[in-house]
């Protein structure tokens, strides 16, 4: 969890890309290089999603849904209306 | 009529649709509010997208790059994929966990259980009614606004009162915003949160499609994509603002103003090297004086624009997409997921389907500076650039289908949200859970979405000229200041009773505060460009932190159930 933390921290900064601020550069001739950058930024974003869900997946809490012991039925008196 | 019958002929595949998943309605309440937690990764990740853009995606997103330029992608649109990514990652997969093992159909039945509160149910169930319904009227006002001028000259006899002379004889806004509640109450009342999952999919698709298919016609049109990234306006050497082309329909062609049309003058900028500068294509900030004509009088009046955007505004707008974590229709859709891996395709997906809506119009809301008047209203600058460069009723017919599919995918999810939240947080939980029936919950469920659409809609036609896009982000920066208290929620034990209610309400008077400075619900930005979110966030997050740490800890058994061993 501590790799997603420091990657989407990374990912947080890149996001403000000062550098190419002023820049009317244009990248296939016609898209210009402050929105090129966004748009693979967000296939960076996806990116990270990816690994999230490969190498840090919460299968603890996917467990904790399914597997361990029947889940409380809707319809159960909750506690507080007990109280 | 053309554009009104495709119109027609999509609200009513609506219906057809919402007709057939009412067959696989189960006829219980679970399965009415989520689904009996059946959804998969799929129709998972098209009902969370579909629910998370409105109308913005495709008018608002052309309409704020027309003002400011292409640094309005990385603003909203990249910024979100990311946060929305993160808060489905880390937020969405422990409250389904926590929802499934505890049989939570709403956001309030997890925070009476975690803090141990019946107060925090009534003091949250007014603040989100009051933060959603904004949310419906985005989206019951741009449908009227969308449709008006796209029917214009359809009925001269029949509507004789337009919003604007140029509009006369449209579907007025009352008619449209009519049907469109109708169409979505019809559905959503048949099929609950399976039949808005089957809607929502099938809109998403069809909004995303219409995207691409107008911005492939208009490049077509302008010449190539490389022709098309000179056409955004630009500045001389005298500070003029010009425009070097302009797009003559009859012979179908990009043409040179010679010389350059001057249509505005540099008032103010940032960066002092200006001369032969395109500021749609950077973000430096520049103010420019246009004039435009009042469509009623004929009177030429002068405005100010900023284009580009200051740097502080672009950094402090990463809070406004933190909203996602506390939407409470969105907390619905993650529990209609069949099981955890249903999140995976959404946590990856969902930045992908962000850039394929927003490039293409973020891209021709840049070209259209450079081709139309400055002083055309931004929610009409895509289908004036479809209507000038393509011409086609039957593709403007598909993009309204299209822009309308944005507005209905987000209404269904809300409505419905809403009729879970009053018939579990308020009837039931007053009532005791035993005491009512299940059919007479899936009853008061469908008459509270029945008032709310009424009410919703009285107050949309009330409300009919307020600007839409900027209500949106009111509605957003109040649910991301309370997004502090799920996320103390979910990971930080030591979060009490009095820390959440000290939370709820600092965000809401913090909220209040802004929106009322901002004349309720204009563009506000505090000092040199914060947006308020960012200042409400951090108010509602010290109250948590404070408040949590000078009161007593939650009891352990609470503790132990919602921070299970292995978390």
């Amino acid at each position: 969890m501590k790799i997603f933390w420091i990657l989407f921290l990374a990912l947080l900064f890149l996001h403000q890309d000062f550098w190419n601020w002023s820049s009317e550069e244009m990248v296939w001739g016609g898209v210009p290089i402050g929105l090129f950058y966004h748009a693979l930024f967000s296939l960076a974003c996806s990116g990270l999603g990816a690994w999230a869900v490969l190498r840090a997946w919460p299968s603890d809490w996917e467990q904790y849904a399914e597997n361990e012991g029947k889940p409380r039925e809707q319809g159960m008196k909750t506690d507080l209306q007990d109280r | 009529m053309d554009v009104l019958l495709i119109i027609v002929g999509y609200l009513f595949i609506l219906l057809l649709l919402g007709l057939g998943s009412s067959r696989l309605f189960r006829g219980t309440s679970q399965d009415f509010f989520v689904a009996s937690h059946s959804i998969g990764p799929f129709l998972l990740l098209m009902s969370v997208f579909g629910t998370t853009m409105t109308a913005f995606a495709l008018v608002g997103s052309t309409g704020k790059s027309f003002e400011r330029g292409i640094g309005t992608y990385g603003l909203m649109a990249s910024i979100s994929g990311l946060v929305h990514m993160a808060i489905f990652f880390l937020v969405g997969i422990r409250l389904w966990a926590l929802g499934k093992r505890n049989g939570y159909l709403t956001q309030i039945q997890f925070f009476r259980e975690r803090f141990e509160s019946k107060g925090i149910g009534y003091l949250l169930f007014p603040i989100l009614v009051l933060l959603v319904v904004p949310y419906l009227l985005i989206g019951i006002i741009g449908a009227g606004k969308v449709i008006e001028p796209v029917t214009a000259g359809a009925f001269p006899e029949l509507f004789t009162n337009p919003t604007l002379p140029v509009w006369a004889g449209g579907v007025p806004p009352w008619l449209s915003g009519l049907v469109i509640c109708g169409v979505v109450l019809t559905y959503v009342f048949l099929g609950g949160s399976r039949g808005a999952a089957f809607a929502n999919a099938f809109q998403t698709l069809v909004f995303m499609g219409m995207g691409m298919v107008a911005f492939y016609f208009i490049v077509q049109s302008l010449g190539g994509l490389e022709q098309a990234g000179k056409v955004p306006m630009r500045i001389n050497e005298k500070a003029d603002v010009v425009q070097d082309y302009r797009y003559d329909p009859e012979a179908g062609e990009l043409l040179a103003n010679t010389p350059p049309k001057i249509i505005g003058k540099v008032t103010g900028f940032s960066n002092s090297n200006l001369t032969d500068t395109h500021p749609h294509l950077a973000r430096d900030t520049v103010q420019a004086e246009f004039k435009k004509k009042n469509p009623k009088t004929g009177e030429l009046l002068s405005f100010e624009r900023e284009i580009g955007m200051p740097f502080i505004t672009f950094v402090t707008y990463l809070f406004i997409p933190l909203s996602v974590g506390m939407f409470p229709h969105l907390f619905q859709h993650w529990l209609t997921a069949r099981n955890a891996r249903a999140f995976k395709l959404t946590v990856v997906a969902h930045p992908i389907c962000i850039m394929i809506v927003w490039v293409p119009c973020v891209l021709i809301g840049s070209w259209a500076s450079g081709l139309l008047p400055p002083g055309i209203p931004p929610p009409a600058v895509l289908s004036a650039m479809l209507d000038l460069l393509v011409g086609d009723p039957m593709l403007t017919g598909l993009l309204t289908a299209g822009v309308l599919a944005a507005i209905m995918s987000s209404l269904d999810s809300q409505f419905l949200c809403l009729g879970t939240i009053f018939t579990n947080d308020i009837v039931v939980f007053r009532a005791g859970e035993n005491k009512l029936s299940d059919s007479q919950k899936l009853r008061v469920a469908r008459l509270f979405i029945v008032i709310i659409v009424a009410l919703t809609y009285l107050l949309a036609m009330a409300l009919k000229n307020a600007n839409v896009f900027d209500l949106a982000i009111w509605c957003f920066s109040g649910f991301s200041a309370l997004f502090p208290l799920v996320f103390s929620a979910l990971y930080w034990k030591r979060a009490t009773k009095a820390g959440a209610i000290a939370c709820v309400v600092s965000a809401l008077l913090s909220w209040l505060y802004f929106f009322h400075k901002s004349g309720y619900g204009g563009e506000y930005f505090i000092g040199p460009g914060i947006v308020p979110a960012a200042v409400c966030f951090l108010v509602s997050s010290i109250a948590m932190v404070g408040v949590s740490l000078l009161t007593r800890p939650p009891s352990s058994s609470s503790v132990d159930r919602f921070f299970p061993k292995h978390s």
